[in-house]
């Protein structure tokens, strides 16, 4: 199958006939709706709390629907008049905003609780006017996202890219807007299954947060992890030794001089 | 659009906030009150715009101070719910300070920069 970001911009390419095609191909509702499960798990939203999410490139809502069941409240963009009508005709429960990702979200900073995305953002890095720069288009999306989440809140977003350039592209700008995190690939063996996930980071994380981290951790991120964004020393041992803590060991207990220095007498 | 997404919302060419809201249709759905995220979304309000849009939409005078979780005013909740959650622009127009408008058709506004230019 051709990549529909070669065919035309997504304004046109997702017109009345492509947004009924996903209203009525139970194999498209099918795999968008695994796509948002697997991305609302990377989320690690706090259980049991209404949160806020935003969907980036919601489409006709088939994510939104997911977001709906879990119990969350969610606002969702689109480039496409077409497919936001069929959303509206099946009376989702978000909102809806017609927007070009590439012009940066219109939002208030601090607002959302988290943002996902299903395979929107690989067409940030196409240039469908004269006038786009995808670099560009690329930072002026990555900071308005990285403003309006609360700080240590995620943005999982799935995309297909085309070139292993495409992800560095889109990491490389990600990463200059100020969040850390990396790649999570699902299914890395199979060339038809393979998904990518960027999943990041607004801020440090919150230690409401941290609790949920270690699913994450446990899939292979195939980037390098961010060098020590802005986390001290202490945090870093105080973790260790709750692992090891966790895992058995003997460990010896927390105090203030925990991750000090020794003083210049005892070198 | 809801009225919560509304105060959220700043012009996406000059980045100023508020928008001018004029509504031509307004529907009520109801829905499930859920006072925990009612509070957990008013910090992240701007309390002017909420006292300002309830007097537009005529849902009465609301206390100068945001409530807090300690403030025992469930009316004052139950209000916000009704007008945030429950209060949906079908149509009208978004202005922006600069005269930008943009025009909301379905409940969906419209805040693509160039297309609103090219009209």
């Amino acid at each position: 199958m051709s990549r529909p970001e070669y065919l035309a911009p997504p304004e046109i390419y997702y017109d009345d006939q492509q947004a009924k095609k996903y209203l009525t191909n139970t194999r498209i509702n099918e795999v968008q709706r695994s796509l948002t499960e697997r991305a609302l798990e990377l989320l690690c939203l706090r259980p049991n709390q209404k949160s806020l999410l935003l969907d980036l490139g919601c489409g006709s809502g088939l994510s939104g629907d997911v977001i709906t069941e879990e119990g969350h409240e969610w606002v969702g963009f689109d480039i496409s008049q077409a497919m936001l009508d069929t959303a509206s005709s099946r009376d989702v429960e978000g909102d809806l905003v017609l927007l070009d990702l590439g012009q940066g979200l219109p939002l208030r900073t601090g607002i959302f609780d988290g943002a996902i995305s299903v395979s929107a953002i690989q067409w940030l890095c196409n240039a469908d006017k004269t006038s786009y720069e995808p670099r560009k288009r690329m930072s002026s999306f990555f900071n308005s996202l990285y403003a309006c989440l609360i700080r240590g809140s995620r943005a999982v977003l799935q995309f297909y890219p085309d070139s292993s350039d495409q992800v560095d592209l889109l990491l490389t700008a990600a990463q200059k807007a100020g969040f850390s995190g990396g790649l999570v690939v699902d299914f890395p063996n199979s060339t038809r299954a393979k998904k990518f996930f960027l999943c990041l980071t607004a801020g440090p994380p919150s230690s409401s947060l941290a609790t949920n981290d270690k699913r994450v951790n446990n899939y292979e991120t195939s980037k390098g992890k961010k060098r020590n964004n802005g986390i001290s020393l202490r945090s870093k041992i105080l973790a260790k030794k709750e692992r090891q803590r966790r895992q058995g060991r003997e460990v010896r207990p927390d105090s203030k001089y925990t991750g000090r220095k020794r003083s210049g007498k005892l070198r | 659009m809801r009225l919560l997404t509304y105060n959220f919302l700043q012009c996406p060419k000059t980045k100023t906030f508020p928008l001018i809201l004029e509504p031509t249709q307004v529907e009520t759905i109801e829905t499930e009150y859920n006072k925990e995220f009612i509070l957990r979304m008013i910090p992240r309000l701007d309390w002017n715009l909420v006292r300002q849009v309830s007097r537009q939409f005529a849902f009465g005078e609301l206390p100068q101070v945001a409530p807090k979780e300690s403030t025992e005013d469930e009316e004052t909740f139950r209000l916000l719910h009704k007008m945030l959650l429950e209060t949906h622009i079908k149509e009208g127009v978004l202005k922006s300070q600069d005269g930008t408008i943009y025009p909301i058709k379905d409940g969906i506004p419209n805040m693509l920069i160039t297309q609103v230019n090219d009209e």
